[in-house]
C-alpha cells in the first residue's frame, strides 16, 4: 500500500513551521532539460539533448496563516537573504527527506489580512540535498 | 554570566547560515529570572531526590572518608542522572522542565545557535539525559549549595 506525501514537517532555520494544509510544494532543482534534433540527411534525425544549468534551482513554496508569529517568520527568513536552510521531513517510518540550502525568498511576499487569510511564501534555494 | 560546555556524543545536523552543519558541543548557560518558572520545579526535584536517598551508615562513613582526602568529589551530569533514577518522583517531568529552560535562552547549540524543538529532537537519549545532568550540576547544585 502506498501513502500520499501530504503530512510533512516543514523545518526553516531549525524551527517548525505550522503551515496550510494542502498548500505545500517543491522543485527539487534537476532544472530544465532541451531537446532538439539535428539533421543527418536522408530524412533522419538524430537527437541533440542538453541540460539548462541556469534553471538548477530548488523551490520550496507554502502558506501559512496570517498571525503575528507567521509574520514575523516571513520578515525574519527575507531579510536573511540567502542565509535559510529549509528541510522537509517525512512522516515517521518514512525515509524521506529534503534538505535546501543558501534558501531564499526572492519576490516581496504577501500577507492577506482576511478571515482565513495567509501569507504566502516562496524559496528559491540550492537544488535539494 | 556563567556558561557550561557540554561536548555531545553523538553529534547532529543543523542549520546555520544557510548551509547544514554538525554539532559539535552545547553551550548551557546560568539560568536567569526569565527561567525561573522552569528551574524551581528542577531544584525542588533535585533536593527531593538528595534528601530521599537512603543512605546506608557504611556509606555516609565512606563519603566522610572521602572529604578527608584531596580526591575531587564533585559531582558530574551523568552523577546526577544515576542520582535521579533513584528518586521515586516524576524523572519526565524534569526533563520537560529542563527543555523549557534549554529554549528559553539556558542553551545554544556550538555556542551560536538558539536551541528549538526540532533540535532537541535530534539530540540522542544519552546526550540529552547528561546535558540535563550536567545543567543541574553546574547550576542547580551550586546554587543550593550557598551560590557560586
Amino acid at each position: 500500500m502506498s501513502t500520499q506525501l501530504n503530512d510533512i514537517i516543514i523545518l526553516v532555520n531549525n524551527a517548525q513551521v505550522a503551515y496550510t494544509a494542502d498548500s505545500l510544494s517543491w522543485k527539487d532543482g534537476f532544472g530544465e532539460y532541451a531537446m532538439r534534433n539535428a539533421v543527418v540527411g536522408g530524412g533522419q534525425t538524430e537527437q541533440v539533448f542538453a541540460k539548462d544549468l541556469s534553471t538548477k534551482f530548488g523551490m520550496v513554496k507554502f502558506t501559512m496563516p496570517s498571525i503575528q508569529e507567521n509574520e514575523d517568520n516571513k520578515r525574519a527568513w527575507k531579510t536573511n537573504d540567502n542565509n535559510n536552510v529549509v528541510e522537509l521531513i517525512g512522516p515517521s517510518g518514512s525515509n524521506f527527506t529534503k534538505i535546501f540550502t543558501q534558501a531564499a525568498i526572492l519576490d516581496d511576499p504577501e500577507t492577506n489580512a482576511a478571515t482565513d487569510g495567509n501569507i504566502e511564501v516562496e524559496f528559491s534555494a540550492n537544488p535539494a540535498q | 554570566m556563567n556558561e557550561h560546555i557540554y561536548n555531545l556524543k553523538d553529534p547532529f545536523p543543523y542549520s546555520y547560515k544557510g548551509e547544514m552543519v554538525d554539532a559539535s558541543f552545547v553551550t548551557l548557560i546560568e539560568p536567569g529570572y526569565q527561567q525561573l518558572n522552569h528551574v524551581v520545579p528542577i531544584k525542588q526535584a533535585f533536593m527531593s531526590a538528595i534528601t530521599g536517598l537512603n543512605v546506608s551508615e557504611e556509606d555516609k562513613a565512606k563519603a566522610a572518608a572521602d572529604t578527608d582526602t584531596d580526591t575531587d568529589t564533585e559531582m558530574d551530569g551523568d552523577g546526577v542522572i544515576q542520582l535521579l533514577m533513584q528518586w521515586d518522583g516524576d524523572l519526565t517531568q524534569v526533563y520537560k522542565n529542563a527543555e523549557k529552560v534549554f529554549k528559553a535562552g539556558g542553551a545554544q547549540i556550538d555556542g551560536q545557535e538558539k536551541m528549538t524543538q526540532a533540535l532537541l529532537d535530534k539530540f540522542s537519549l544519552k546526550d540529552f539525559e547528561v546535558l540535563v545532568g550536567e545543567y543541574i550540576a553546574n547550576f542547580i547544585v551550586p546554587s543550593l549549595m550557598g551560590g557560586q
